[in-house]
């Protein structure tokens, strides 16, 4: 069921990415809001869901910088890993956290990896294409290791520590409600969907506002884009913060499901993060507005796919990979590409031309 | 530092040097960031258990038959699929690349189980004792090997006709193409080569450590490191990378301050070391731009 749910919403937001008629355009964007509104009533399990839109979030986070700005970072696992600490710090009611209440803790959770991302920005975002691309990666695992190993920090002359992070062993969260599961499951598919929806939003307000076109002329040229006046510095480091910012909020949020974060490869810094992120705006279109949606909608809907053919044993990963080359390949623009192409024949065309076009 | 910290540091330093060298040609020559480096790493890994468990080989003389497996995969690899994206930017290349990583480990996954594998001759465990020091003669000899294939491609690339080619490709690959080199050929010899020094890595990291499919991955963050050190594209780079990086990790593991054992932040010093050399230093630790 699921899956019919990713295939109809992915129909849908390619529709609305398009360039078709305005009718169409308007009345997919409201077809695809039912759809998301009304999914929880179809699905009998809206967990799945809610991991697609938490990884879109992210995508759109990463897309800001990676995309709109065009500096490829590697690292976006770390901020996803921080706003997970965060929240948690906030919600858990051990020693050295505070016990806020989930719906107050999750707005400050993700300003905390943007002020760690402005301070990091400073310093990476004077390096360019591969030695950016290293050093986010570097960041990425140094961020990880470093609050995996904190326990408690405190100020001098305080008794209570500031926080804690609880080093090897993690933080368990309190349970969010004290109701039941079905309607903690549906509390977090709706926080999900606001999450994913305002980032897309977010997107499509950058798109058109003077900040994006600043990014996008940073990504274009960045000399020029100096020369006409940009502050490019401040510009670089203010898109490293927001994309920051919306990739934690998305990492709160998996804390709480989550229900504790925990050092663990698996858990809240998972590294593979940091790929997914890429490969789903890769897939969407780097650096559009519907891009994030729908590469994670595609991401997902062939993930679900493949556990309905294969199950979740080992081969499993190998389809995955088979598909990642192919999807390379023949679409390495995305599917946003199809949106203005026409049907049959011309699709073909379209692959062919995609896969020779970037040949020795 | 205790001499034997140094002398561990350089032994794995040497080995590290092994897996960061194809990484770097690659990355140099191709542009291209080469996730898929640590599935061929593990290739060689389990061509030598297998060639030692049924047959009985020897590790040191499967390296020749692991370097000319991977070389044959490497070129069929580049020549066949990666060619076709070598003018797309750095980010299709690098998802390609994760692609194939996945593909290949998850292959190893259902074809060599996740059963923890290790290669052990029976000379396994003999040391040769100066002072007090223990230098494992199993390692040294792979450290001996390390050394021994740098060197060689070190001469390679600055003697031969091809390695000039290599290195002409790796500068500008259109001024290449018009002075008669065959630009898809270059790449795809580049890509076999950097192959073949990973089987090499697999086969002398399979004596080194026991290992699973899902051992291999931390070999690329590795070859990152070494690149980053070492200057891109750099063979003797790649070395002194490989030296550097193996110096600081078994400096920092032993390390104590206070009652506080520095080797719980050892990844997290590492990084944070790499990342003010890129900042310092984008070039490395040379300070030249190696082969580009």
């Amino acid at each position: 069921m699921n899956l019919v749910i990713l295939i109809a919403g992915l129909t849908l937001s390619i529709v609305t990415a398009g360039r078709g008629p305005v009718l169409w355009r308007r009345g997919s964007l409201a077809a695809l809001a039912l759809l998301a509104l009304a999914a929880p009533l179809i699905t009998p399990n809206p967990l799945t869901l809610t991991a697609v839109y938490i990884a879109g979030a992210a995508a759109a986070g990463w897309n800001i910088i990676g995309g709109f700005t065009g500096y490829a970072a590697f690292g976006q696992a770390a901020f996803f890993g921080l706003g997970g600490y965060a929240t948690a710090v906030l919600v858990a009611r051990s020693a050295g956290s505070y016990g806020v209440p989930a719906p107050l803790a999750l707005p400050v959770a993700g300003l905390v990896p943007a002020l760690i991302a402005v301070l990091i920005g400073l310093v990476v975002l004077r390096l360019r294409g591969h030695y950016f691309a290293i050093a986010t990666l570097g960041i990425g695992i140094a961020v990880r290791e470093l609050v995996n190993n904190v326990d408690c920090v405190g100020v001098p002359g305080l008794t209570k520590p500031l926080f804690c992070l609880g080093a090897a062993g993690g933080i368990i969260l309190p349970p969010v409600h004290r109701s039941e599961v079905a309607v903690t499951n549906l509390t977090f598919y709706f926080a999900a969907l606001g999450l994913l929806a305002g980032g897309t939003a977010a997107l499509w307000l950058l798109n058109r506002s003077k900040f994006g076109y600043g990014l996008r002329a940073i990504r274009a040229n960045e000399e020029a884009a100096a020369v006409m006046g940009i502050q490019t510095t401040r510009f670089k480091v203010a898109a490293f913060a927001a994309g920051a910012a919306l990739t934690g909020f998305a990492g709160g949020l998996q804390a709480l499901i989550n229900g504790s974060v925990l050092p663990d490869q698996s858990s809240i810094f998972d590294p593979y993060r940091s790929l997914e992120v890429i490969l789903i705006c890769l897939i969407g279109g780097v650096g559009t507005v519907w891009g994030p949606v729908i590469g994670a909608l595609l991401l997902y809907a062939v993930q679900e796919a493949l556990i309905g053919l294969l199950g979740s044993g080992d081969w499993r990963p190998v389809f995955f990979g088979a598909f990642v080359i192919l999807l390379i390949l023949f679409l390495p623009r995305g599917l946003q590409q199809f949106t203005t192409g026409g049907g049959g024949r011309r699709t073909w065309r379209t692959l062919w031309r995609n896969l020779t076009a970037n040949r020795v | 530092m205790s001499l034997q910290v140094l002398v561990n540091g350089l032994l794995l330093g040497g080995m590290l040097g092994l897996v960061g060298l194809g990484f770097s040609l690659v990355w140099g020559i191709l542009n291209i960031v080469n996730l898929a480096h640590s599935a061929l790493i593990m290739g060689g890994a389990y061509l030598t258990f297998y060639l030692f468990d049924s047959l009985h080989l020897d590790p040191f003389l499967s390296l020749p038959i692991s370097m000319a497996v991977l070389f044959a995969m490497g070129y069929t690899l580049q020549a066949g699929v990666i060619n076709w994206v070598m003018r797309a930017p750095l980010l299709v290349t690098f998802v390609l690349t994760f692609g194939f990583e996945t593909l290949f480990t998850s292959l190893g996954r259902v074809l060599f189980t996740g059963d923890q594998r290790a290669v052990t001759p029976a000379y396994n465990a003999a040391a040769l004792l100066v002072g007090d020091m223990v230098i494992n003669w199993m390692k040294l000899g792979a450290f001996g090997v390390a050394l021994a294939l740098t060197a060689g491609l070190g001469a390679f690339m600055r003697y031969t006709r091809t390695g000039n080619a290599i290195r002409a490709v790796g500068m500008d690959a259109d001024a290449a193409r018009l002075m008669g080199v065959d630009v898809a050929r270059v790449y795809a010899l580049t890509y076999a080569i950097s192959a073949m020094v990973a089987g090499a890595a697999g086969t002398l990291l399979a004596m080194w450590y026991s290992f699973t499919p899902d051992s291999f991955g931390i070999y690329n963050i590795r070859a990152f490191a070494v690149v980053v050190l070492g200057g891109l594209g750099s063979v003797p780079g790649a070395l002194i990378g490989g030296l550097v990086f193996g110096l600081l990790d078994q400096t920092i593991a032993s390390a104590v301050i206070g009652d506080f054992q520095l080797g719980a932040l050892k990844e997290a010093l590492i990084f944070l070391v790499l990342v003010a050399v890129l900042v310092v230093r984008p070039n490395g630790l040379l300070g030249r731009e190696g082969y580009r």
